[in-house]
């Protein structure tokens, strides 16, 4: 035990950039489908590669369109936002809607 | 009606706050003896063929013509006023609650699913304009329109006095109600529009002007055919 300690007290051995990463950037980072992905440039980041133009040449169709962010935000490990409450309409009976409440509709 | 010891519900007496009870063998009693059905609240039953509907429909309208759909709506009508005095007796006491205090949804359902075990079809209640005092009721598998078929016009007048009456008594105010699309006129169910009679018969007269159950929501959700 006291070994360990003395090892690895005040020492930082070298992290795995990996594990810098935040959870979003970690799961985007993962090949879901399991297809040959094109390696992101060094002068992007994972979650937004940017390639020069010699290296746009050599992608395929279907890598250049994988990386395109279609809708603005990446897809994979977004935290949820939590769902607005809808606001209460006219087009749902509350729960505690008695016969008297629902008599009142009736001019 | 009068309930003889013989007539009442055993199994209703035997379990009096079971509430899934809409099982053919749990919501009626048949008697043999004396040669009539009882149903889970007591009330006495018969059984029709499709061949009593059309015979009691078309007998009608050669005896009356076109008021026979005004007898079947007062049929109705009274009926539902009846049945909403049994439904509030038996459901304060299978709930020992007041319909009053009851949720409304909870309370409508109760007051149908009998109707479902007798073959009278499901429903849904429709309340998204009740702020605009009127509301709409879906009707799947109309005994009368599934039975006469395709004719052409709305023939579930017995429905809509139904809950005309029903509601009336319940609601404590003057309601009528009209049938806006059917399936005997070729769609999947039937729509009954309930509210005000002023209201009513504004549905009905653009009914006979052509107009179809979607032309009749619009018009009234537009704020048309009186408070």
């Amino acid at each position: 035990m006291s070994a360990t300690l003395t090892a690895t007290n005040g020492h930082s051995p070298a992290v795995q950039p990996w594990l810098r990463e935040s959870v979003q950037t970690f799961f985007e980072g993962v090949n879901w489908s399991g297809m040959v992905r094109h390696a992101a440039p060094s002068s992007g980041t994972a979650a937004s590669p940017v390639l020069d133009t010699e290296s746009l040449m050599t992608l395929t169709v279907g890598q250049f369109f994988e990386m395109m962010s279609w809708e603005g935000k990446p897809t994979i490990g977004v935290p949820i936002v939590p769902l607005e409450a809808p606001a209460t309409t006219a087009d749902t009976p509350s729960d505690d809607l008695t016969l008297d409440d629902f008599s009142s509709f009736f001019g | 009606m009068v309930m003889t010891p013989e007539t009442v519900h055993r199994r209703h007496q035997k379990s009096p706050k079971k509430h899934n009870h809409y099982a053919l063998k749990d919501f009626f009693q048949f008697n043999p003896d004396h040669g009539t059905i009882t149903d889970w609240n007591d009330t006495r039953n018969v059984l029709t063929s499709e061949d009593f509907i059309i015979g009691l429909l078309e007998g009608l309208q050669e005896e009356v013509g076109d008021a026979s759909a005004a007898i079947m709506y007062t049929v109705g009508l009274e009926w539902g006023k009846f049945d909403s005095l049994q439904f509030e007796r038996w459901f304060e006491k299978e709930f020992s609650m007041s319909p009053r205090r009851a949720n409304l949804m909870f309370l409508l359902e109760t007051w149908w699913w009998p109707f479902i075990s007798q073959g009278w079809g499901r429903w849904e209640v429709d309340m998204s304009d009740r702020k605009q005092g009127f509301m709409f009721i879906n009707l799947f598998d109309s005994a009368v329109a599934r039975t006469l078929g395709d004719v052409g016009k709305p023939v579930c007048h017995l429905y809509a006095g139904l809950f005309a009456g029903f509601f009336t008594e319940m609601v404590r105010k003057q309601l009528s109600c009209i049938e806006i699309q059917c399936y005997s006129m070729g769609e999947t169910y039937c729509k009954f529009l309930l509210g005000g009679r002023e209201r009513i018969d504004a549905a009905a007269f653009w009914m006979n002007e052509g107009a179809n159950a979607r032309d009749i929501e619009k018009r009234l959700r537009a704020g048309e055919g009186g408070a």
